[in-house]
């Protein structure tokens, strides 16, 4: 249902194409809602980046967990199970349940437009001018982020949506011992 | 992920372009993203489980109604029906209601018949549907049908030596498989894997895994350019008949031709994965073994295999032999030197490999059975067994 919320919300409102505003209006409100942004946009720039950079702790949490499987796998050593765990659960909850919410997040801090002064302005907050300050490191963040988040994601779905259950016969069996 | 790189796009271009002349853009774009993903879940069937399938399935028929109504709504809004919404609300339940109650789609390809598929596509899900079959617990349907496949399968089997047509009771499930696993001499040591050597696997399923086999053979030699088949078959080859060998050798030839990413992942990480395990467990066979010494050891125990596979017929033969109301005495003493022969035979070839690898589980393994299963003596098959 998160394809159908894009169509029926964006920032130059598609949704009004249903041309029917009692019922579109409803509908773009209940859908508005699955977006993490939504609830972030009304407040401050402070509070919007500060989410932002959660965010981001979450995925450095990610790459740390996988860095590490991949380093103690690699030295033959044996894996604690909890970090194996907790990382497949956060890969599975952000390149599935969360994907849109997150990748949309990165992307809506790039989001400017021109305001009447023809300065470039960030789409929620007017005051905050594009592409400097906090909004240039932010930026810069946000583009490194997604990338690297779509290539995990993918990763992920390839590995844990391959269309047959994984063997754990497979697996090193120095990972099976836990 | 061909679902998370149309949601990936469409974040971009929701976010970036938001001005008015973009919109017929965006709703072609939104149009063919959802047919592509619609065609995807529909057609290819991807996913192995019924409920997942159908989730997907619904999800993937959702968005591709409500982009159709999107557009129905551009087309028409501005002339004179504004009601497209109501539409798309009406018809949701509907979409929803279709999909969940439609009947499983392989259901149609289990009833091709195997001499008639028309693409590679017919029999994947041909198998899966009979795997599926195997794998749920017995019931009235799935035994029925089950059965009734092997009876059609009789009919159309034009293998002479198709284990289907043999009624005799030699036939058991091990011999099927071992039969099966005769017909490349690197499927023979799949023989001694715990999984197809299970006593829980019980004729019937031997001789269905036999049929799927078959039908991946045949379906291999017909759509030799359907990836999917290839790698479907290394997947049966591994799960069911523990080849991992025979499986390594069809994904590296999938790996030649031309491939998808995510067909390409899986094959690469499937490859390193039976790489792996292949070396652990040569590390088992003999740490002091070197590669050239490997390969002898290992054709040599493939000749053992087939002088105990030998020898066990010869016992099979003169049992049957002894037990018939009348037996033919001439017959039984020809029989019984062939037999006294074989049993010195293998016991030659037992010195001259356990000289070479004296800690060797397979061979060790082998010999115990060999031992207990056909010349009865339990004590000695235990001792091998302890080794």
């Amino acid at each position: 249902m998160f394809q159908s919320s894009k169509e029926l919300n964006t920032l130059h409102k598609t949704y009004q194409i249903w041309s029917y505003p009692k019922v579109h209006k409803g509908l773009h409100t209940f859908f508005e809602h699955l977006r993490l942004v939504q609830y972030f946009k009304e407040t401050n720039m402070a509070s919007y980046v500060a989410i932002f950079y959660l965010l981001l702790v979450f995925i450095a949490i990610i790459i740390f967990g996988l860095a590490y499987t991949y380093y103690t796998a690699s030295k033959r050593r044996l894996v604690p199970a909890w970090p194996v765990v907790m990382v497949k659960f956060m890969l599975t909850i952000s390149s599935n349940i969360f994907f849109y919410q997150f990748m949309d997040y990165f992307v809506s801090i790039l989001a400017c437009r021109t305001n009447k002064s023809g300065q470039s302005v960030h789409s929620y907050f007017s005051d905050q001018v594009c592409w400097e300050g906090i909004h240039l490191a932010s930026g810069i963040l946000s583009i490194s982020t997604f990338i690297i988040f779509f290539g995990i994601s993918s990763i992920a779905t390839l590995i844990l949506f391959e269309a047959r259950p994984l063997k754990i016969t497979l697996m090193p069996s120095k990972m099976q011992e836990h | 992920m061909i679902f998370n790189l149309h949601k990936f796009v469409l974040t971009f271009l929701f976010t970036f372009l938001t001005d008015e002349k973009f919109q017929i853009f965006l709703l072609t774009y939104l149009f063919v993203g959802a047919l592509v993903v619609f065609l995807k879940f529909e057609f290819q069937n991807p996913f192995y489980y019924q409920v997942i399938a159908k989730g997907w399935s619904t999800m993937a028929s959702l968005n591709l109604w409500t982009v159709t109504m999107l557009v129905f709504a551009k087309v028409f809004g501005e002339t004179s029906f504004k009601e497209a919404v109501f539409l798309w609300i009406f018809g949701t339940p509907f979409v929803i209601a279709v999909n969940l109650t439609s009947e499983d789609k392989k259901t149609h390809y289990f009833f091709i018949n195997p001499n008639h598929f028309s693409g590679g596509n017919e029999v994947i899900n041909h198998i899966q549907y009979l795997q599926k079959l195997i794998n749920q617990n017995p019931n009235r349907v799935s035994v029925t049908l089950l059965d009734g496949y092997i009876e059609l399968h009789k009919t159309h089997c034009s293998d002479e030596q198709c284990p289907c047509k043999n009624n005799s009771k030699s036939f058991n499930a091990n011999r099927i498989i071992y039969n099966l696993s005769s017909k490349s001499s690197i499927l023979r040591l799949s023989l001694l894997s715990p999984k197809v050597n299970n006593e829980d696997l019980t004729e019937k399923e031997a001789l269905l895994f036999y049929l799927i086999y078959q039908l991946y053979t045949k379906g291999l030699i017909l759509f030799p350019k359907y990836l999917p088949l290839r790698i479907s078959f290394a997947f049966f080859l591994l799960d069911k008949l523990s080849s991992r060998r025979q499986a390594l050798q069809i994904l590296t030839e999938a790996e030649q031709k031309p491939l998808q990413l995510d067909q390409e992942f899986l094959v690469f990480r499937y490859k390193k994965l039976i790489e792996d395990q292949i070396g652990e467990i040569q590390d088992q066979i003999g740490n002091d073994m070197d590669v050239d010494n490997e390969t002898s050891f290992m054709s040599q125990f493939r000749q053992f295999q087939a002088l105990i596979e030998k020898s066990s017929l010869l016992h099979m033969e003169f049992w049957a032999q002894i037990s018939e109301d009348q037996p033919d005495l001439a017959r039984i003493s020809d029989i019984g030197s062939k037999v006294s022969l074989s049993i010195r035979q293998v016991e030659d070839h037992w010195t001259k490999l356990i000289r070479t690898n004296p800690s060797n589980a397979l061979l060790l393994r082998l010999y115990g059975k060999y031992f207990i299963e056909v010349l009865h003596n339990t004590t000695k098959g235990e001792q091998f067994l302890s080794k």
